[in-house]
This record gives C-alpha cells, structure tokens and sequence, in this order.
C-alpha cells in the first residue's frame, strides 16, 4: 500500500466518523443546512490536505471543529460581512451579564427546583441558543450541544480557560432568560405574580 | 457549630456548580462541592434546577440529528478524487 493509500485508510476511520458532529457544528455556526453541508465538505477536504499535521490519538473533534471554524468566518469575510459579524459581537458586553442564577432566584417561589424545564420544546431551546451573542452561542454550542471540555474549546476558540468558563457560565444565564420568558408566555410557568422584574438582582444568596 | 456540607460555604458551592456539573473540578474539590449541593437543604433546589435546565440542552442537542446520508458518500468521494490527484504527483 501506498503512503496516499494508507493516509487515506486512516483519515476514512479516524476523522470521516465525525461527519454528524461537524456538520452539526457547521448548522449551528452557519444556521443554514445547504451551507452546513457545503462547510462540512469543505472542512473534510481541508483536513484531508493537512491530514499530516494532526497528531494522531489527540483528539480529532476538537481539530475537525477549529478547521471548520476558521473556514466559516472566512467565507463570511469574503462575502463582506466581516462588520457585519464585529457589529454583532460586540452587541452584548459580556461583562454586562450576569453569573449569577437570575432565573432561578425569579422562579423558586413558584417552581423551586425548575420542574418547568422539562416542558421546554427542543425547538425553543435551540432557537434560542442560535438567538445568543456569537461569543457565547460559540462557548454553549461547543459545551452543552457538543460537550467538549473547557480545555478543548479555549483550542478551538483561540482564548484561555478562563475566558471559556465566563462565556459558558454566562452564555447559559443568558439562555436561562429567554427560556424563562418562552416559559412564562407559552404558561409553562406561571407568570411572576410579585411583579418582580426577572433581571432584578436580589434574594440572599 | 458543625462546619457546612463539604466545608464550603453555600457561596462556595454555588459558584462552582457549573463546574462541577461539567465534570471539570479537580477530584477533591467535586467531592466537596457534590457533598454540598447533595445534602444542603438551601442548595439542593438550586442544583436540581441547573441540572433540569443542563438535561433540557442535552435532550434538545440530541434531537439536532447528524448529516444528511448523502453527504457522507458526496465527501467520500470528494476524498477519493484528492487522493487520486495526490498519486498522481508522487509517482
């Protein structure tokens, strides 16, 4: 067998086994399914070129993901968008938002252990994931959808564990928010009778 | 007075719940802060809510699906023209 031969042998069972997670990731970065498969392609065919850098037994999601990030944000420069995307990031200060469990402390006197969640379609959920800033809908797609450690996804994203963990933490608060609100309108939950605003900081801690 | 569930302070415990829900504490500090969110009457509601709210993300992450069954055999062959062009220019 040649070396082609065998790389090719290797990056069939090693890296085409996570086509679902990569595509995935394309959907939720592009929001687009006929764009998610162009990406995804593209993606294995990059990887595939550069199939000699990856280290073997380190770990492949994590490497195919960065690869697709990199030619996502690329695309959409070359198709202008690139204020488009910075005006869009830089919306929603995250410093603005809170770590703390806003939502719980609003709905505990009426459901105190979030029974509520379980009645939350799929749907909503991920609508409102995709509604999320860019810089925590990247760190919740890439914690809670995909379940990579903190570690893998400062990789990916290019930032310190640190960062990760504020942009998870808060990303998922901001989530919590509108889910709350979803929850309150669809009468999952029953509206906040104390007439308390939802993002008001309070009750002991 | 006896010291709190897992030594920690329900402050503590409550910032580090995510964490400790992520499976990324180191062993002895998830030992303590499990302790804590497990048996703390204050906290445990807490914890059942961010694990309600964690197992919804999770059910609807499941339901997303994978790629659509022709992209694989598109891919596979895309990979198989590469590899082709790849021969070529080494021999």
């Amino acid at each position: 067998m040649s070396n082609e031969q065998i790389s090719t042998a290797s990056f069939t069972q090693e890296a085409v086994p996570e086509l679902d997670a990569v595509y995935r990731y394309a959907l939720r970065l592009s929001g687009a399914p006929d764009e998610a498969e162009d990406l995804a392609q593209e993606t294995f065919l990059r990887a595939f070129r550069s199939w000699d850098s990856y280290t073997p037994g380190t770990r492949i999601r994590g490497w195919l993901f960065t690869i697709c990030r990199n030619l996502f944000f690329r695309s959409r420069e070359r198709a202008g968008r690139r204020e488009e995307i910075m005006a869009e990031a830089t919306e929603e200060d995250p410093r603005q938002v809170s770590r703390e469990a806003v939502v719980f402390m609003a709905s505990r006197d009426r459901d105190p252990e979030g029974a509520f969640w379980d009645q939350v379609i799929d749907a909503e959920i991920l609508r409102a994931v995709d509604g999320l800033p860019p810089e925590f809908r990247e760190a919740v797609v890439l914690s809670d959808l995909e379940g990579l450690p903190y570690g893998e996804i400062g990789q990916i994203l290019g930032v310190p564990v640190g960062t990760v963990k504020s942009r998870v933490f808060r990303g998922r608060r901001l989530l919590q928010e509108q889910l709350y609100d979803y929850a309150v309108e669809a009468g999952i939950l029953s509206a906040d009778s104390t007439g308390m605003r939802r993002r008001a900081r309070g009750g002991e801690r | 007075m006896a010291p709190p569930p897992g030594n920690l302070t329900c402050a503590e415990a409550a910032e580090r719940v995510f964490e400790w829900l992520d499976g990324e504490l180191e062993e002895e500090m998830a030992t303590r802060v499990g302790t804590h969110l497990e048996t703390c009457a204050h906290c445990y509601p807490m914890l059942r809510f961010e694990q309600g709210f964690r197992e919804a993300v999770t059910r609807a992450a499941g339901g997303i699906g994978g790629a659509p069954s022709e992209l694989e055999s598109r891919i596979l062959k895309a990979l198989d023209a590469e590899g082709e062009v790849g021969s070529t220019g080494s021999t």
